[in-house]
């Protein structure tokens, strides 16, 4: 069966795959447009199901195949023109899942969607209105081969969801920190905050990263130039990249 | 005698003039400062020639001593690599805002300072970069307030104000030498001793912009820790007119808690 | 069984009296807490001896002193104010004398040393936590020492600066604390500390003609103090 996952921003449409991944005893494939060259989402489950298979966009007429044997997710980001994907779901007759939340209108997706599951209240309107008004920024930095201050990141992070670089609702982000440890961060408005989270990926200890990372910020008003410009100040040099991996390698050898 | 301790002004001269102001309404005998006159704020003269005409007792903050010496603090006395981007900054500016008479004078200033059974300081005894924080392990704090030989230790640099006491200290120790045939056994006690941490007047950091210090009596002992509203908005307006990091206007508007410090605190470089 | 040994200050004679004595006991771990080296002309001899040890000896784990730390500022490895502490102390003379006892080449070596070292429960050095140059001592306040043993979060501290052996014992401490901040007012709490131990580990070459160190079991925690005389 193939479903089909859309909704607003931070309303959990990963999480909610990751909870039907973990239920399935057939294996899972993930699909999700227009997020290729920012793939965090699909890093994170990943992580956490190493035997997830991926389709990549031009690999959609596959999909009609795998449905015979597979549980196929297509994770849909909420900037996605809906309209413009429709043929595709009809074509493959995907089971269409909207996560909404409380707050929001229901007969906004009540024509698009086969099930609607009420997830966890967006603050206030704000969201939505922003959205509906065309409002909502994205700004994404791209990070790859950046080797990242740790505690500068937390303050960083902790300035960007107070407030100091425009008003943010949601954040993601993947990061690849001076340890060597490869971390995963997000940030939904109003929600109770969660510390950063290692991913299963092995230690990055020779030389800049050649995996992905980056930092999606979605709110209104952002400062992209003062975001760009912090994040550029606690990218570690080759020197330092160079020095703190010997530290962790020689404090690994000394176990 | 009433007296008001005031540390942490930060070229932030809307807040000092606020404090002073609430000083006079309580009419203290006499004001005491704890340094870092300079950095951050839009104001670094304005603050220093106040405090001069005041002819306030001041030690020497952090700041103070690199605007005078240098920036010679170790990397390790920045809690991360923003931090210390961000100190370099302001640094720099300060540096070539500070006229050579307010150069001199905050060159001049004292590391300590003690008055009867009071002692001054900015971070620690031992250090001006060191953070005694109110959480601190309790027989460190003790030991701090030892060695400054007082009683009672002003301390700033932190940015949130606290009182915190300490007493019945007791410590029951045993010594064998070779020399002597037998075993010593030693038990030492301490009266009540405090650090009084009197906050910041322009860069606070307990969660609100309000400027803070403290008003103690030295006969009765009792203290007060105040806290001031001001029209913070003037000085985050100047920080983004000399062209500071927008990022400390947002910082002092938001009196953010203190969102992160050197992992060890205690840390005392040597260099 | 640990060795523990400080305060050679290039007296080569007891060094090897002390050698000796070492290879009738059944020692695993040789520590050597820095004064290596002092106003003697066979300083450059003992670090010779430290670096290649014979063939059927341990070979030390050395840390530095406060004479090391005095060649490496005289031979300008590390920057310090003026007059330095070896001026103070010493006077010029002496350490235009340090200056001939100890080649560049060793004083390269020495720089190279650690500060001290941490095994097991047990921090090794020779000053103490904030310095080299701190003594501690029986008549150190006792809060100075809790306060040097926690900064490495220690419960045992060997150490060589005074030259003195001694076995000090911090049985139990305990104290009372309130904290008032600006939105709320704390209940008193007792803190109390686990036992801690400081231990001066003598002088193997500042008095002659009698040499001192520490012997130390790690797995019962005893301590034993060995006097040897040459």
């Amino acid at each position: 069966m193939i479903t089909a996952i859309s909704g607003l921003p931070g309303t959990g449409k990963t999480h909610w795959i990751r909870e039907q991944i973990a239920k399935k005893s057939e294996p899972v494939t993930y699909f999700s447009p227009q997020t290729e060259s920012f793939p965090i989402d699909r890093i994170c489950l990943q992580s956490e199901f190493p035997d997830l298979s991926i389709l990549s966009v031009g690999e959609e007429e596959k999909l009609f195949n795998l449905a015979q044997t597979n549980a196929v997710y297509i994770e849909l980001p909420w900037y996605l023109n809906l309209a413009a994907i429709d043929p595709l779901l009809t074509q493959l007759n995907c089971y269409r899942v909207a996560l909404i939340s409380s707050t929001e209108h229901k007969s906004e997706w009540q024509n698009w969607a086969d099930e609607m599951i009420l997830t966890h209240p967006i603050e206030g309107n704000k969201i939505i209105e922003a959205f509906k008004n065309n409002q909502l920024q994205i700004h994404r930095g791209n990070l790859t081969g950046e080797v990242l201050d740790f505690n500068s990141l937390q303050t960083f992070w902790l300035e960007l969801t107070q407030g100091a670089y425009g008003e943010v609702v949601r954040v993601k982000g993947i990061f690849d920190i001076l340890d060597g440890q490869y971390i995963y961060g997000e940030f939904i408005e109003n929600l109770t905050q969660k510390d950063f989270q290692p991913l299963k990926f092995p230690l990055c200890l020779n030389g800049r990263p050649t995996r992905f990372s980056g930092i999606e910020i979605v709110g209104t008003n952002l400062n992209k130039q003062a975001i760009a410009d912090t994040l550029g100040d606690f990218c570690l040099s080759d020197a330092e990249v160079s020095y703190y991996q010997q530290q962790v390698k020689q404090s690994l050898s000394d176990l | 005698m009433k007296i008001a301790v005031m540390s942490c002004i930060h070229g932030n001269l809307a807040a000092l003039e606020a404090v002073l102001k609430d000083i006079e309404e309580h009419s203290c005998e006499q004001i005491y400062c704890l340094g870092d006159l300079v950095g951050y704020g839009p104001f670094p003269n304005e603050v220093v020639n106040t405090i001069r005409q005041l002819k306030i007792p001041t030690v020497q903050g952090c700041w103070d001593e690199d605007i005078v010496e240098g920036l010679n603090a170790c990397e390790c006395s920045y809690p991360s690599l923003l931090a210390e981007k961000r100190g370099i900054l302001a640094h720099e500016w300060t540096n070539n805002q500070i006229t050579p008479e307010n150069r001199q004078y905050l060159s001049q200033l004292p590391e300590t300072l003690k008055i009867g059974n009071i002692c001054f300081v900015h971070g620690s005894p031992q250090s001006n970069h060191e953070y005694l924080l109110a959480e601190m392990d309790a027989f460190t704090a003790l030991e701090r307030v030892l060695a400054s030989e007082a009683d009672v230790l002003f301390c700033g640099h932190t940015h949130i104000p606290y009182v915190r006491t300490l007493d019945s200290g007791q410590l029951e120790v045993k010594v064998s030498q070779p020399d002597s045939e037998n075993n010593q056994f030693l038990s030492f006690t301490t009266p009540l001793k405090r650090i009084i941490n009197v906050g910041s007047v322009g860069e606070p950091r307990h969660g609100r912009p309000n400027a803070t210090y403290v008003i103690y009596d030295t006969f009765t002992e009792e203290f007060e820790l105040r806290e001031v509203a001001y029209n913070y908005q003037e000085t985050c307006a100047a920080i983004i007119d000399v062209g500071l990091p927008p990022i400390f206007a947002w910082r002092l508007a938001k009196g953010l808690e203190y969102a992160e410090k050197a992992e060890d605190p205690t840390h005392i470089c040597e260099r | 069984m640990w060795a523990i040994l400080s305060g050679i200050e290039g007296n080569l004679t007891a060094f090897q009296a002390v050698l000796r004595d070492i290879q009738t006991l059944n020692i695993e771990q040789l520590y050597i807490l820095g004064d290596l080296v002092g106003i003697n002309p066979d300083s450059e001899k003992v670090v010779q001896r430290i670096r290649y040890p014979h063939a059927d000896e341990l070979s030390p784990q050395v840390c530095r002193g406060w004479w090391e730390e005095q060649c490496i500022i005289l031979h300008g490895l590390v920057a310090t104010g003026e007059p330095t502490e070896l001026e103070v102390q010493y006077g010029a003379e002496t350490a235009k004398k340090l200056w001939d006892s100890v080649s560049s080449e060793t004083v390269k070596w020495l720089a190279a040393l650690e500060f001290g070292f941490v095994e097991l429960d047990c921090l090794l050095i020779h000053g103490s936590t904030v310095s080299v140059s701190e003594e501690l001592t029986p008549k150190t306040s006792p809060w100075q020492i809790l306060d040097r043993l926690q900064r490495m979060e220690v419960n045992h501290l060997f150490c060589g600066r005074s030259g003195e052996v001694f076995d000090y014992e911090l049985q139990a401490g305990s104290i009372a604390t309130t904290v008032t901040t600006l939105d709320s007012q704390h209940l008193p709490q007792t803190m109390t500390t686990a036992q801690k131990r400081l231990i001066g580990v003598g002088s193997v070459g500042r008095k002659p003609p009698k040499a001192t160190y520490t012997l130390y079991n790690p797995y019962t925690n005893g301590v034993e103090f060995r006097t040897v005389y040459y």
